[in-house]
Order: structure tokens, then sequence, then C-alpha cells
């Protein structure tokens, strides 16, 4: 390619600055919400795995008791009786920082002289600091080693106090050395890890005399051997794990999260994908007028392809170098927002490291130079392909385009089709449900131009005689540029009809989740242990208090829950035991099973019930036989019922308490709901409540209200990601559109000075410009309605189901779908806004020089 | 080394282009049969629509005829693939259109570079060439000017010094003068002849001009997709 080639493709760009920049931008945001979603899923995966590398060490197995945990005598009959030399006790809990709101570590108590072969756990510092420090933290009570990093970040010097909440109180300890970073453990292992001796973290717990598990290292080939001996010696409801099975069991857990915030990912960067083809489109449609030219005077096909992708890869890689930056740096506000999601629904994670794996990096650099590739080599090729004399035709490219328009939508009606048939595969997985979505949405897009023809061909047709000829010009306008608008306005229906369907999605959830709480939460107050984080284990209320309240003067009932979890290897079972009023018994809504039946067994028989995410996830039927790990060894349990519950996506395993109290040995609660007699001031006995928890107990106390709007506010939290994704993807498209029609007038200025020169007034001129756009901006969200009602069914009968076991009803929220006509209609008529003021104040000269 | 190319002798045998528009067809050129000597001036009249430019559009490939063909010398057109035909173009055609097609992101000067870049010529020699050429135009000191900023006969003169300056042996010339005024156009139409004729070129140019009727060596008129040798001026 020769270098004035070169030069007549720069000074194009540079001569549309608009164009320029905003196609870079479009590009940029495609690759910024790859990047910042990548990169916080794996922040939040190697937080996940640095904090499990804490706890677990260089152990290979771990043996784990029930919620109480394990008799601290088995580590004493395992090291003597079995002879097991490699053995390490540990108790494991979250504590939030009373100083610092927010905060959650990790509480490990260990035996360092077990430890030595697991974690060479050591004091670091000065020799003579360090030496003290290991003394005192072997010799003084609530000591804690903390590692420097974490010290620093929350201004803790050695030998401060550090006060901690720790289920129903708060306790106080003293930092007495920093933690060495140890070779063998990744970097940041230890962040948000505190580190006390075994009794201490006893004491702290209230389980004295208890282990959370006993780490082992068992390798050779006697292993098998030495398990067996081990499982001997195990009481009912211990049982000995690999010690990868938490990150199995957490994998498995969040993959669904994951998968969902891929799919919306990827959803954002279709929408991005197409913006980027729209420009670069555009752009080489624009040329086209020089493509001929050039072809005339000599220049090979190849040399003009070669030109435009060159071109295309310095746009492509302007954007991808500027989306990289931008992804990174949204990626630190994303991992916040997983990270609270990920607190808020699955489990306690606190994301201290920002990680950026080289494959978040090569994903956005594909993305970004690959898109943008295709996308301009599609339409280079098309200008390149057709003899000369074609390139030079305007007629010949929109005939083209209006034929091309036709086979898009037949192709736009198969793909569609292919999408909707595909749903109907019974065995269809998530895969198969987005790319159905996926199918559909692309389909709808290609099917956007040809409806758009019709719906104008339509209106042409009603306006009657009288109407100007301003309006029929700008009708007409929109067809007769086929070539530029067609793709503009597919690519504002599809951000559109995501932002609906998506918005649809958010709205029938949100509607669920609150008929579910008003139905569940019947009681009239609610007392419990607030833990670190939404999902973290909650720890029991005294069983004095629990006396309290049920002999409180003002309380006519009460119901009570214990929420446990069961591990086991590749899965953590969330179960509840519920000792329920009558009146909480109404607040339940089953899915399958006859209420009358499940309650005349549910106090009295060997019955659970489940929700109907864990349903979904086991492939549950009534009266089918689900395995618990109890106190009292493995048990069969028969499923009589499976009931709505949206607090948990991994679903939940509830039975009454007295089965609970037959089978495990933990008289705990960790809820109470309270139904008070009639006049009762509630007010009251809150306070009385309080007064009954006394000083040191870290109780709520809160009204069913105040517990629903809570409860509310973590749903809609949990969807801040779900929300920023769909406005990044309307925002990429916006500004795709944006550059897309605006550009489109800018380039119809000769027009426009015509007009000027007939005598059309420039306040009609920029009446004109404003209402073709946003003609355009109309039809794309007439046709992204139905298209966005179709995605948040797809979404909420189809992927959710398939991805969490929740089956929603869809409801038309009139103010969604006005919201989505509106960003249409605003979208296209704001890109108007610069063409109509740049057009109305140049001179009729100025316009008709620019052709 | 770059040598101009000797003119070649043109074979128009059964050229054939139709268009389709909607459902209907339309026969522009109908089996056109004619020799066009090398070296000579040709001009080509007819009504608008006749089909005049799509016979130049022929003769230089940028289209292909729906049936019968050009030849050059031994060359058949039509039979060459489209890098052929675009290097043969390159090479062997300089075309004048009438809204003169200049790159509007290239200065003049660099609009006159261009063919010659592409016919491998660079660097001193061809801006040597390139100036000189500005200068027997008339444009010196507009070289660095983009084409928006040049007036319509300025915009004309250097189409033609673009389809000069690499040597082609032919010269296609399509209504170059239908978008200037009389003035204008009589100069520019000297301007190409003469340069022309000094060069020993072939042109074929699509002309309303009587003037340029008179002076040229065959004349041709295009009527219902049939080209007659009307007269023979000079």
């Amino acid at each position: 390619m020769t270098s004035i080639l070169w030069r007549a493709g720069l000074r194009f760009l540079i001569r549309n600055p608009w164009q320029l920049g905003l196609a870079v931008l479009g590009i940029a945001l495609g690759v910024a919400v790859v990047v910042a979603i990548d990169a916080a899923r794996t922040s939040a995966d190697r937080a996940f795995t640095l904090s499990t590398q804490a706890v677990v060490g260089k152990a290979t197995h771990r043996i784990i008791g029930g919620p109480r945990g394990l008799e601290e005598s088995l580590f004493t009959r395992l090291k003597i009786s079995a002879a097991i030399r490699q053995a390490a006790p540990v108790l494991e809990d979250h504590v939030s920082l009373a100083d610092h709101p927010g905060e959650t570590m990790q509480l490990l108590g260990i035996d360092p002289f077990s430890e030595l072969s697991f974690r060479a756990l050591r004091s670091a510092g000065e020799d003579t600091a360090s030496a003290a420090g290991l003394v005192k933290f072997f010799t003084q009570p609530a000591s804690v080693l903390i590692n420097r990093a974490s010290g620093t970040r929350l201004g803790i010097h050695l030998g401060d106090h550090l006060d901690i909440n720790l289920g129903t109180a708060a306790h106080r300890l003293r930092v007495v050395g920093w933690l060495a970073e140890i070779g063998d453990l990744d970097q940041g292992s230890y962040d948000d890890l505190l580190v006390t001796d075994i009794a201490t973290a006893q004491e702290l717990f209230g389980m004295v005399g208890r282990l959370s598990h006993i780490g082992l290292i068992l390798a050779g080939p006697r292993t098998e051997a030495v398990l067996a001996r081990i499982q001997r010696l195990l009481p009912p409801g211990a049982a000995v794990i690999s010690a990868r099975t938490r990150d199995q069991s957490v994998a498995r857990m969040t993959r669904a999260f994951q998968a969902n915030l891929l799919a919306l990912g990827l959803l954002a960067v279709m929408v991005g994908g197409f913006v980027v083809f729209n420009t670069m489109r555009f752009l080489v449609v624009q040329q086209r007028d020089l493509v001929g030219t050039l072809r005339t005077l000599g220049v090979r096909r190849g040399e003009v392809f070669g030109w435009i992708l060159a071109e295309a890869t310095l746009l492509g890689s302007a954007g991808t170098v500027l989306g990289l930056a931008l992804g990174l740096g949204m990626s630190d506000a994303l991992v916040k927002l997983m990270t609270r999601t990920i607190n808020d629904v699955y489990y306690v994670l606190a994301v201290r490291q920002f990680s950026l794996a080289s494959a978040t990096v090569l994903k956005g650099i594909a993305l970004g130079m690959g898109t943008t590739l295709i996308a301009a080599a599609l339409p280079a090729y098309e200008a390149t392909a057709m003899l000369p004399r074609l390139s030079l035709a305007r007629s010949h490219l929109e005939t083209r385009s209006r034929r091309k328009v036709a086979i898009a939508g037949w192709v736009g009606v198969s793909i569609a089709a292919f999408g909707a048939l595909s749903l109907g595969i019974p065995s269809g997985g998530l895969v198969t449900a987005f790319t159905a979505l996926f199918a559909i949405v692309f389909g709808s897009a290609l099917l956007t131009p040809v409806l758009m023809v019709g719906i104008i061909h339509g209106v042409g047709r009603l306006l009657s005689p009288s109407v100007g000829m301003l309006l029929r010009m700008a009708l007409r306008s929109v067809t007769a540029a086929l070539s530029r608008t067609a793709v503009a306005v597919a690519a504002l229906m599809l951000a559109i009809a995501t932002t609906v369907g998506m918005g649809l999605m958010i709205s029938d959830f949100r509607l669920s989740v609150s008929d579910w709480l008003a139905n569940l939460l019947g009681a009239d107050l609610y007392v419990f242990v607030p833990g670190p984080t939404s999902r973290a284990p909650a720890s029991a209320l005294r069983p004095e208090l629990v006396q309290g309240i049920r002999s409180a003067p003002g309380v006519a009932s009460v119901s009570t829950t214990r929420r446990i979890l069961i591990e086991d290897p590749g899965e953590i079972t969330e179960l509840v035991a519920y000792e329920l009023s009558s009146q909480s018994r109404a607040g339940f809504r089953f899915q399958r099973g006859d209420p009358e039946r499940i309650w005349r067994v549910f106090d009295r028989e060997d019955v659970v019930l489940v929700s109907e995410a864990y349903a979904y996830r086991h492939g549950l039927s009534l009266g089918d036989s689900i395995r618990l790990r109890t106190d009292r060894g493995q048990r069969n349990f028969t499923l009589a019922g499976v009931y709505y519950h949206y607090g948990s996506d991994q679903g939940l395993v509830a039975m009454s308490r007295p089965i609970f109290d037959r089978y495990w040995r933990d008289t705990g609660v960790s809820s109470v709901g309270v139904y008070t007699a009639p006049g009762v001031d509630q007010e009251r006995l809150k306070a009385r409540i309080k007064t009954l928890s006394g000083p040191s107990q870290m109780v709520a106390v809160k009204s069913n209200r105040a517990l629903f709007v809570s409860s509310l506010r973590i749903f809609d939290r949990t969807f801040i990601i779900t929300e920023v994704i769909r406005m990044l993807a309307g925002c990429v498209a916006f500004v795709g559109v944006f550059s897309a029609l605006m550009a489109m007038q800018l380039e119809r200025a000769h027009e426009r000075g015509v007009l000027r020169a007939c005598g059309v007034t420039p306040r009609q001129i920029g009446k004109l410009i404003i209402l073709e756009t946003a003609f355009m901006g109309l039809i794309a969200g007439i046709i992204a309605l139905p298209v966005g009602m179709i995605i948040a069914v797809v979404l909420e009968m189809v992927v959710i189901p398939r991805s969490f076991g929740w089956v929603m009803t869809v409801h038309i929220v009139p103010s969604i779908l006005l919201q989505g006509l509106l960003i249409g209609v605003l979208a296209a008529a704001f890109a108007a806004l610069y063409p109509a003021w740049k057009t109305t104040r140049g001179t009729v000269t100025d316009l008709r020089r620019h052709e | 080394m770059h040598t101009a190319p000797k003119p070649p002798f043109i074979e128009l045998r059964d050229l054939t282009k139709t268009y389709h528009e909607g459902g209907s067809e339309r026969v522009v050129l109908q089996g056109v049969n004619a020799t066009f000597p090398a070296g000579q001036f040709l001009a080509v009249t007819g009504r608008s629509g006749s089909g005049k430019s799509t016979l130049l559009n022929l003769i230089s490939g940028i289209d292909l005829p729906t049936a019968g063909g050009v030849r050059f010398d031994e060359i058949w057109l039509h039979a060459l693939d489209d890098t052929q035909r675009t290097l043969f173009r390159r090479r062997y055609i300089g075309f004048v259109f009438q809204f003169y097609n200049l790159i509007p992101t290239l200065t003049v000067e660099e609009n006159l570079l261009l063919p010659l870049e592409l016919n491998g010529i660079t660097g001193h020699k061809a801006q040597t060439k390139a100036m000189a050429f500005l200068e027997r135009l008339g444009l010196d000191g507009r070289g660095s000017s983009f084409p928006d900023r040049l007036s319509g006969g300025e915009q004309q003169r250097v189409a033609i010094a673009r389809a000069l300056i690499h040597d082609p042996a032919v010269i296609l010339a399509d209504e170059p003068t239908g978008n200037l005024d009389l003035e204008t156009g009589r100069s520019v139409l000297n301007l190409l002849q003469e340069t022309v004729r000094e060069a020993a070129k072939t042109l074929i140019m699509v002309t309303h001009s009587q003037e340029m009727v008179a002076v040229a060596d065959r004349v041709y008129r295009l009527e219902q997709g049939l080209l007659t040798a009307s007269a023979s001026a000079s």
C-alpha cells in the first residue's frame, strides 16, 4: 500500500474527529466491559483461593464434624491411638472489626506446635521484636498475629488493641506480632487473617473443648490404610474429606452466578460488537466514493481491502488500549460490587488484591481487535468485491442495501426461530438457554431493518396529503439511506431491547421476592445475631435470651429457626430447623405438595421440605429420599414438599425442630420470630428484649417492616452488578448509535445546503434533522419493546430456572417499556443536536462546499 | 525504468451492456463494433442517457460488458481477472471524470503523486514531475491546497493532470467540461487536446462540445445503443 493511500485514509479519519472519537470510544467501552468483569471475577476467585490456602495450609485432608464441630479429644485420639503425626486442630470463623465497619476478617485458632508442618507460621520483624512477639503469642491470652499489610491498612501497630464482634459478643484482642509471608504460600494468603492460639479461639467462640476441623497431611502408599484407621476413630456425624473439597463446593455454589455474569457480559459484548460493526461499516460506506475513484485509478482490490483493514487496526488498537485502561479502572468498582454480592448471597469473602490475569488482557485485545477487524472486513470486502463503477454509484449501494435488508430479515427470522425452538429442548442446560437467547436477540436485530421499512411505508400511506413536505422527507430519508440507517437502527433496537428485557426481569424478580417476604415475615418482631455479613453463618442466641423472649409479657407466640451448614465432599448444604407457630406456617407457599398433609407429618416424621432451587439442583420429586450427615451419622429423610424461597440460590433443606433435635446435638437458636399479643406496644417489647440480651450481646431486634426493607435492600444490592452491566451495554450502544446517526447527518450537509438554497429556513432544517433521527429512535424503540419482553420471558422462564431453579411470572411494567421508548427517541434526537446546530450555522455556500 | 507505453489499437466487438432496473431490462449498448486507431483524438457524441459513459466505463474496464468485449492490441479486457484489469488500467489508462473525482483527503500535489506512486515512481523524480505538471496547468502555488478549496476549472485541470501524469497510452474523458462555464471549459479542452496530441496519446472523449468535435480526428455518435462514425474532422 502506498504512503499516499495511507495519508488519504488517515486524513479521512482526522477530518471526522467526532466519528473517529466515538468509534474509538465505542470499541473501548466494549473492551472495558469484558476486561472489568473478567478482572473482577479473577480477583474474587483469587481471593477465595488465598483465604482457603490460609486455612487449609498444606493439609491434604480435613476431618469435619457437625454444626458444633468436633470434640477436641478426637485430636488426642488421632495422635495417640492412630499415631497420626501430621494432624493440626483448627478453629475458625469470621469476625467483624468493631472500629472498622464493613471489615471482616477470618479468625484462625491454631496449635502452634502442631502447625509447623501445615503453615510454618512465624512472626516477622526485627529479631528481638519478633521473638518477643512470639513469646507473647504463646503466653498471653487474647493475643493475635496479623500480617503487616493488613495492619498498615487498618492503622494497627504492634501492641494495639483490636476490638472484634463475634457472634453475640464483643471481644478485645491485642496484636502482639506480625505474621510473616511464607515462601510456600502465595502472596496475600494472610490478608484478612487473624491468628490466635486455639485456646483463645475456643474461649472467643464459646467452643471450649471443641474444634472446627482437624487438618491432616496424608501422603504416600499407605494413605488409604491410614484413612481407614482414621475412619474407625470418627464419631457419628464426623467425616474425613479432601482438603480441596471446599474449593469445589464453593466453585459449585457460584457457578450459576458466574455463568450469568459472564452471559450478561457477553450480552453487553454482543451489543458492543454490533455497535463496533455499525461504526466500522459506516466508515467504510462513507468512503465508497473514495474506494471507487481509487479503483478507477488502478488501485487493486487487495490494496483497498488492506488499507481499510489497516484503518480498522488503527482504530481497534486505539479503542483496545483505551478499553483496557478503562476496564482496569472500572474493575475496582466491579470487584467491590461482586464481593458484596458474594457476601450477600454465597459466602464471606474479602478481596484485597486486584488480580489481573494475562488471559483477561488477551480477551480484551481479542474482543477489541477481533470485533473491529471482522466488522471492517465484511463491508470492506463488499466495497472492494464490486466493480469500480458500482462503487461510485450511490444508487447501486442503496438498491443493494434494500435487497440485503430483505435477505437479512429472512435470515433473522430463521435464526430467531432456531433460538425459539432450542428453548424447547427438554435436556437443554444453561448454555442452550443462553445460545437460544442470543439467537433470538441477534435474529431480531437482523429483522429490524425490514420491519423499519414496513413501518415507514405504513406510516407514509396513512399520512394525509396535507402533511408537510418536511415530515415526508424525514420519513423517506430513513428508507432512502438504508446503507446508513439499517444497522444503526438495529444496534439501537438491540440496546433498548436489552435494557427493557433486563429491566423487566429485575422488576419481576423484585416483585416475586417482595411477595415472598411479605408472606414469610408474618411475625411482628425478629430477634437474631447479626453475622459479619448477611450470608455468614449466624451464631446462636443465648438459651436464656430465647427463654426470656418466650416468657416475656406481651409475647403471644414465637417461631424459631436454627440455620446450620453441612459440609460434604463437593457440596455444602444449608439446613434450617423450624419451630413454627400456626401463623408462621401460613407464610409458607408450596410449589409442590399438599400443605395440609405436609404440616400433619412435619413435626412427627423424618421428613424434610426443600426450597424450589434445591429441588431443581438435585432433580428431586416428592417422596424422594434425601441423605444428610447428622450427628448420629448419615440419615435419610423423605421429601414432603417443595416451597418457594428466594433467600438462597443454592437452595435449602428445612425440617421441624423436634426432628432436628432428634439427630443433631445442637440446641442453638439462630433467630426468633415474635408474635405479639393484641394491643402490645412493639417498641416497648423491643426495648425489653434488648435489655434481656444484655450489654455484651450483639443482638438485633427488628420489626417485620424493617426486616422486609433491609432484605429488599440486600436484594437490590445483589442486582446492582446486573444494573451496572445493563447500563454499560446501554452506554456502549448509545455511543455507537450516537456516532452513526451524527455522522449520517453530517455527511448530508450538501443536501441541506440545497434545501437552504431553495429557501428552507435554518430552523426548519434543524427540525428536519431532529425529526429524522428521533423517528429512527422511535422505530427502534417500538421494535425493541416486544423483543425486550421476549428477552424477559426467556430470562425469567428459562435462564433463571435453569440457573437457580426459580420460576417467575412475567409482568409487563409500563414504566419500563416507556423508559425504553424514551431512551430510543432521546438518544437519537440527542445525536442530531450537533449536526442540526452545525447545519443551521453554516452558510449555504459552506454547506454545498461540503460535497 | 518507467517508459510511456505505445498507444494501442482498440477494438470494440459486439459490445453489449444491459441494465436490470426493477423488473425490466434496459439495453444501453447493443452489439457495438468499432476500431479506434492508436494515437488519435476520438470524440463520442450522443444524447444524454445514450450510453456514452457506459461505453467509457467498459473501455476502461471499470465495468464489464453483458456480451462482447474490448481489445487493446492483443489483450481482451474481459479475459483478464480483476487484478489484471486493475493493473492494466493503472498502467495504460488515464481517466478524466465530469465531476473531477479528486481524492478530497489528499492535497492537489498528492492527488498527482498517487498515480505515480501506484506505478512505482516515487521520491524526488515524482515530485519534480508533479511540480512540472502543476506549473504547466497553471496551478503552481496550489499544490498544498485541498481540492475543496479549488474552483471547478482548477479541479478539472488537476483531474487532467492526474490522468496524464503517469504517461498512460489512453486517456478517457467523460464530458470533462460538462460542469464548467464556457470560457473555462474551452481552456480545459484545449489543454487536454494539446497535451494529448503533444504526447501522441489516444484520447477518447465523450463530449457535447462542437469545438471539440471540430478538432477531433474521428467523431462517433452513439444512438439507440449503436455507435456510428459520423464524421472525420481533421
